[in-house]
């Protein structure tokens, strides 16, 4: 059985946390064969990925179904503030709605996009047509720099 | 206080690292209520492979691989993207049998390959242009894309490629 698990010095990738596929030896196998390991710096030829997709709370915690997922109410204002846990920079607003089962009507739009996004909140503003939308926060692990 | 962590043999899932929720006893919870679970593909666990921000994106493409020199994943990946004019769009125009109507559910649609995002558009009438710009989008206003912010996972997410290649569990 292959070595699934390493915590320590891998030769390919230093001090980390390092978890492989099935059938693939931690300790030696090309990187893309990886299904975690710690962010080392890494370039090169193999696959080198910044770390797991995260999500950010909102200030308050997880909603009723233990979701991170906040509803933006921009059916008056056409902004509004949203406030989440500084899990630090760079972080990636995203949202939507459900849309209708009949035309919106001619010559419209619908949508929510962020701006004056920090490590603690962002502003949504909707485009076009009033609505309530749902938003959620990803960490980007960008490190600060506009394209990783 | 539950079990949160289990690097070892779990009677659900054998040999592996895992994560469970708050809460939960990863030893013998759910799958679910994992937040890592080493049983997936190399392909199902969601990786950051690489992502930006551009204050515009106009009719060309950005290779998402340049930083870091990062290889080719070998499949086109998942990318999730957010930019200003985001949502559906509607528009119509004209008289009698010459009315016209167009509705599209997302107007921030982005063409992906395994190495390059680009801004595309729908538009039925022009064929010879297929992104977007404002200049093309007479009705209903600018469509071109820009702040786009967007993350590239780790995940394959093209026809041919969401198999158990990527995806199985083991």
């Amino acid at each position: 059985m292959a070595k699934r698990v390493l915590v320590g010095n891998r030769t390919v990738g230093g001090y980390g946390l390092y978890v492989s596929k099935s059938g693939s030896p931690v300790d030696t196998c090309d990187t893309d064969e990886l299904t975690f390991w710690t962010d080392s710096g890494e370039t090169g030829s193999n696959f080198v990925a910044k770390g797991v997709h995260q999500t950010v709370p909102f200030t308050g915690g997880l909603d009723s179904n233990g979701s991170p997922v906040v509803t933006i109410d921009l059916s008056s204002a056409t902004t509004l503030t949203l406030n989440f846990s500084d899990l630090g920079d760079e972080t990636f607003g995203y949202g939507g709605f459900v849309q209708g089962s009949i035309n919106p009507g001619s010559d419209s739009k619908k949508g929510v996009y962020f701006t004056s996004t920090d490590s603690d909140s962002t502003v949504a503003n909707r485009v076009g047509t009033a609505g309530t939308f749902k938003g959620v926060i990803f960490k980007s692990l960008s490190a600060g720099i506009a394209l990783y | 206080m539950a079990k949160r962590i289990l690097i070892g043999n779990r009677t659900s899932g054998g040999y592996g690292f895992y994560v469970s929720k708050l809460g939960a006893d990863v030893t013998t919870c759910d799958k679910k209520d994992l937040l890592f679970d080493s049983t997936q593909g190399t392909g199902g666990t969601g990786q950051v492979y690489a992502g930006g921000f551009l204050s515009s994106l106009g009719n060309t493409t950005q290779s998402f691989l340049t930083t870091g020199s990062k290889p080719n994943l070998g499949y086109i990946p998942l990318v999730i993207t957010t930019e200003d004019y985001s949502g559906e769009w509607s528009a119509s125009w004209g008289s009698g049998y010459q009315f016209n109507e167009r509705w599209q559910s997302r107007v921030d649609m982005i063409e992906t390959t395994s190495s390059t995002i680009a801004p595309s558009y729908l538009d039925p009438s022009i064929n010879s242009q297929d992104r977007r710009s404002s200049n093309e989008a007479v009705y209903g206003g600018s469509h071109a894309c820009t702040n786009i912010t967007f993350i590239v996972l780790a995940i394959p997410c093209a026809y041919g490629y969401m198999n158990s290649t990527y995806f199985v569990e083991g």
